[in-house]
């Protein structure tokens, strides 16, 4: 154990110091920390650079349009003046002003009250514009470049620095210019790009002037030193880096402070570094910002020029220190996050370390326990320790347990031994009694009782008790039985004298069932007869019922016929109906026929009985003519007649054919009538046999009823007999059933005797003397009473049934 | 028979004239033969009526030739018979007639032609021919007194006739 001990601490060491690397929960909470602090100020840092920059920019926008603002601001004061200039011209043109010196003392006035980047102003009129009588006129005053042949005439002090320069001027004849041609002529208002003139450089705003008819009289010309835009853009940018350029629309420089030399050589967007590549997008737009290479262009046009301001401004100056802000600020933060969570660890180490000595102290003596104390970390090992503390802790409370078990059972045991002694005592005390009661019954005195107890002298009590108590039960017992069984005895003697009237009865019974069962028989022979008959008849009713049908189909069919036939009579009939019709037509007509005859007849008469009176032979020829015409008509009336006679006469023929076969048919269906009338007699002679039949078949059916009646009356009779001899035999059983019972009765109760009397175990000499005593008596008793009264047919049964 | 003979003037016919018997309903009528031109039997349709004559003037038909107005007998002599029949017997009055000769009088049939013997002698007692006393009588002998003059006078003239 002293030689392992130091052993094993070497090991808890080692994992020790190897732990705070790898696992410890210190590591994995810094680790975890810094990563979530690094990713949520790394990604605050880029937000923030990103506003940083965005805020650069604006600003830098910002300078550039308020230079642009200024610039501005100073162009259109330049053209305020051209336009000045130009109005007061038109004005004096259209109010009449010829004079030259008018316009001339009028430019040098407004000269004189120029803004101090105006070099020069002046107008030149086309020919025979604003001066009518003058051809060309064109007054132009500037601040003398300090050149020595330089053209014009200067002004007397105190206007000594300024020059006149006119029409006259030798070598400048404006007409002849370049300017002239290519601004004043279109009548172009705009603003020409710079150019280098005596060493000076300028920039020039041409305006055009016209009159009250919009006539176009001449051009005014103001001159621009362009300088003044380089002293203007001079500034740095932003953070005294960067620059501001002017530039022409078309690339030309007009103003390049880093290099002044390049916008007086009229040089172009290709002498700027950087920023030829970026122009063409420059160009485009209006306004805007533009970062290329590491350097940001930012670009804006002044509105009355055209011309695009730039701002270059390199990107790092810009960004530069925007991201040292941020960068350092996120890992100053970071520092100073790890340096606390550093802090917080030890101390979390340092509160740890003296649970984790323990542990390990713990452990020292386990093997197993150590080797997985090497894999956690602090806090896996606080818990591995703990769980073993429990585990422990567990066995230990086992063991306790069991030690208090065997504790309460010694202390039972004491007193039991205690108990012992007192029982004894009791013991002895009990004994006194018993042997007092035992003296009891010496003497005779069934009637005592020995007092109980839990204890051994109380069983013995308690036997005595029943000794005596048997004892006295056998001697009650013995009284009993022998009055029962005389009892039992006479019994015995009254059942056998009934049994005897019992049996005299079964027998008259039984011949009286012999002599039922005969009539039986008798009663079914008589029935089967009666069956026999009724088949008989039932088979002639089968035979007249075919006749029947037979006779019902022919009676159908003669029907059929008879209909049939008087289907024709009554159509025959109906043409006899036709013929009378045409008869009492021809009736009618016959009576108008000799209706007519009549009248002709008494014309006739009149005509003669005229003619008669009639001498004269002419109207005689007119009676006689008059009696033709009667006579026609008379003829015709009598065809007349005949047509309609053997038109009757044909009619009457076929009525009378008809009527002949009416009479046929009449007679056929008397013949069918006859047929009719004897099938409907067959037919009820059939039906009346079958009468017969069924009245028979009934007497019989009655017959074999009343038979079976009979027989069933009989049998019943039959049946109640043999119940009663059933009954009979059965008391007669139940009868010798309890002779028997009584006998085992008795049987029982003397076995019964003998055991409980055998319990004692008597002196043999006794023994012989009550035995010979008792077997006398029981001879003398069953034998009279069993034997003498008893009838053979009994005793033969309780022979059988034992 | 003697005793008519000398009572009133009886026209007692000569022997061997006919008469022609035609029914009138219960009555027979008995014309003389010489009265009596023709008997026609005539179709109702044949009639054209008159409107303007009074109701016993049926009609006028065309016979032969000639026109022949029609008197219905019966309503004439105050009988009613109740049946309109389709063929009516007429029987033509002829020249003896005088006024009436031409005319037609409507009979329900015509009997036969018999001589005056044959005829009870009563009917020809003059006094007999007013319809009013001779209703129950069966047998009437036709005389053309018993047509009324005003018969075939139209009736609008016959009340401007009668007012004035």
């Amino acid at each position: 154990m002293t030689t392992s001990q130091p052993q094993s601490q070497l090991k808890m060491m080692q994992a020790n110091r190897k732990l705070p690397r790898l696992k410890s929960v210190g590591t994995r909470l810094f680790l975890l920390v810094m990563g979530g602090a690094l990713v949520g100020l790394g990604s605050m840092a880029y937000l923030f650079y990103n506003s940083l920059r965005k805020e650069v920019e604006a600003e830098i926008r910002q300078t550039l349009s308020s230079k642009v603002n200024l610039i501005d601001g100073q162009v259109q004061q330049a053209e305020a003046l051209a336009k000045s200039l130009r109005t007061t011209v038109a004005t004096l043109h259209a109010q009449g002003v010829e004079t030259p010196e008018t316009y001339i003392k009028l430019t040098l006035e407004l000269f004189k009250n120029r803004p101090d980047y105006v070099t020069g102003l002046g107008f030149m009129q086309r020919e025979y514009g604003v001066l009518p009588k003058k051809p060309w006129f064109g007054p132009y005053y500037l601040l003398d470049p300090g050149v020595p042949d330089f053209p014009g005439k200067l002004l007397p002090a105190p206007d000594n620095k300024i020059r006149y320069v006119d029409e006259n001027t030798p070598g400048d004849f404006y007409p002849e210019s370049d300017y002239w041609k290519d601004y004043m002529v279109p009548q172009k208002t705009l603003w020409a790009d710079p150019y280098e003139y005596y060493g000076f450089f300028y920039t020039t705003f041409y305006i055009p002037i016209y009159d009250d008819q919009k006539q176009w009289l001449g051009g005014v010309s103001v001159d621009f030193d362009a300088r003044t835009f380089e002293k203007s853009l001079q500034d740095k940018v932003i953070r005294e880096a960067g620059y501001f350029a002017l530039l022409t629309d078309s690339g030309q420089i007009v103003a390049y402070p880093p290099d002044p030399q390049k916008g007086l050589k009229a040089e172009t967007v290709k002498s700027i570094p950087g920023l030829e590549s970026v122009w063409s997008r420059l160009q485009n737009g209006q306004s805007g910002l533009i970062k290329e290479r590491g350097t940001y262009w930012v670009y804006q046009r002044i509105p009355s020029t055209n011309w695009v301001a730039l701002a270059s401004v390199p990107s790092e100056v810009v960004l530069r220190p925007v991201l040292l802000i941020t960068v350092g600020g996120a890992v100053a933060a970071g520092l100073l996050l790890a340096g606390i969570v550093v802090v917080a660890v030890q101390y979390l180490n340092r509160r740890l370390k003296p649970i984790l000595d323990k542990c390990n102290k713990l452990a020292a003596t386990d093997a197993q326990t150590l080797a997985r104390l090497a894999n956690e970390d602090e806090v896996g090992r606080v818990s591995v320790s703990f769980f073993n503390l429990i585990d422990q802790l567990a066995t230990k409370e086992e063991q306790i347990r069991q030690e208090v078990a065997r504790a309460v059972q010694a202390q039972e045991e004491l007193k039991r031994a205690v108990e012992v002694e007192r029982e004894g005592e009791a013991l002895q005390a009990e004994v006194g009694q018993l042997l007092e009661v035992v003296a009891a019954v010496e003497e005779g005195d069934f009637t005592v009782q020995a007092p109980v107890s839990d204890r051994v002298t109380g069983l013995v009590a308690d036997t005595f008790n029943r000794l005596i108590e048997e004892i006295a039960k056998v001697l009650a017992q013995v009284l009993e039985a022998a009055r029962q069984v005389s009892a039992g005895a006479d019994n015995l003697e009254q059942i056998a004298e009934v049994v005897v009237t019992n049996a005299d009865r079964q027998a008259q019974e039984v011949e009286q069932a012999l002599s039922l069962s005969e009539r039986v028989e008798r009663s079914a022979e008589s029935a089967a007869q009666q069956l026999q008959v009724s088949n008989q008849s039932l088979l002639t009713l089968d035979s007249t019922v075919l006749d029947g049908q037979a006779a019902m189909a022919d009676l159908t069919r003669a029907t059929e016929m008879l209909r049939q036939g008087t289907d024709r009579i009554v159509q025959q009939m109906k043409t006899l109906g036709e013929f009378v019709g045409l008869t009492e037509q021809l009736v009618r007509d016959q009576n108008q026929i000799a209706m007519q005859t009549q009248v002709l007849a008494l014309n006739a008469s009149l005509v003669a009985a005229r003619a008669c009176e009639q001498q004269n032979p002419r109207q005689f020829a007119v009676a006689a003519k008059e009696f033709e015409a009667i006579a026609d008509q008379v003829s015709k009336l009598a065809q007349q007649t005949n047509e309609g006679l053997s038109v009757l006469e044909q009619r009457t023929t076929q009525v009378q054919n008809v009527v002949a076969a009416v009479d046929a048919g009449v007679q056929n269906l008397g013949g069918l009538v006859g047929g009719f009338t004897e099938g409907v007699e067959r037919s009820t002679e059939a039906f009346n046999n079958v009468q017969m039949v069924t009245a028979n078949v009934l007497q019989a059916g009655e017959a074999v009823t009343q038979s079976s009646q009979d027989i069933i009356n009989t049998v019943r009779s039959t049946a109640a007999a043999m119940r009663d001899i059933a009954e009979l035999a059965q008391r007669t059983v139940r009868l010798t059933q309890n002779t028997r019972h009584q006998s085992e009765t008795m049987g029982d109760l003397s076995t019964r005797l003998l055991q409980r009397v055998e319990f004692f175990r008597l002196p043999t000499e006794l023994l012989l003397q009550s035995s010979s005593e008792s077997e006398s008596v029981d001879l003398s008793e069953t034998g009279e009473s069993a034997g003498s009264s008893l009838s053979p047919t009994v005793r033969s049964v309780l022979v059988g049934e034992e | 028979m003697t005793e008519k003979a000398e009572g009133a003037a009886i026209a007692t016919p000569p022997s061997g004239s006919r008469f022609i018997l035609a029914q009138l309903d219960r009555l027979t009528l008995v014309f003389p033969a010489n009265l009596v031109a023709e008997t026609l039997l005539i179709d109702r349709s044949q009639i054209l009526p008159m409107p303007f004559y009074p109701s016993v003037v049926l009609g006028c038909i065309h016979h032969a030739g000639q026109l022949v107005p029609l008197v219905a007998t019966d309503a004439l002599f105050g009988i009613s018979s109740p049946l309109t029949k389709e063929r009516l017997t007429v029987v033509r009055l002829g020249e003896q007639a005088q006024k009436f000769a031409g005319v037609g009088l409507v009979v329900d049939r015509l009997l036969s032609s018999q001589t005056s013997e044959q005829l009870p002698a009563e009917i020809f007692d003059a006094d007999l021919y007013f319809p009013a006393t001779e209703r129950e009588a069966t047998l009437k002998l036709f005389k053309t007194q018993l047509l009324s003059d005003e018969l075939f006078l139209p009736q609008r003239w016959a009340a401007s006739t009668s007012r004035s």
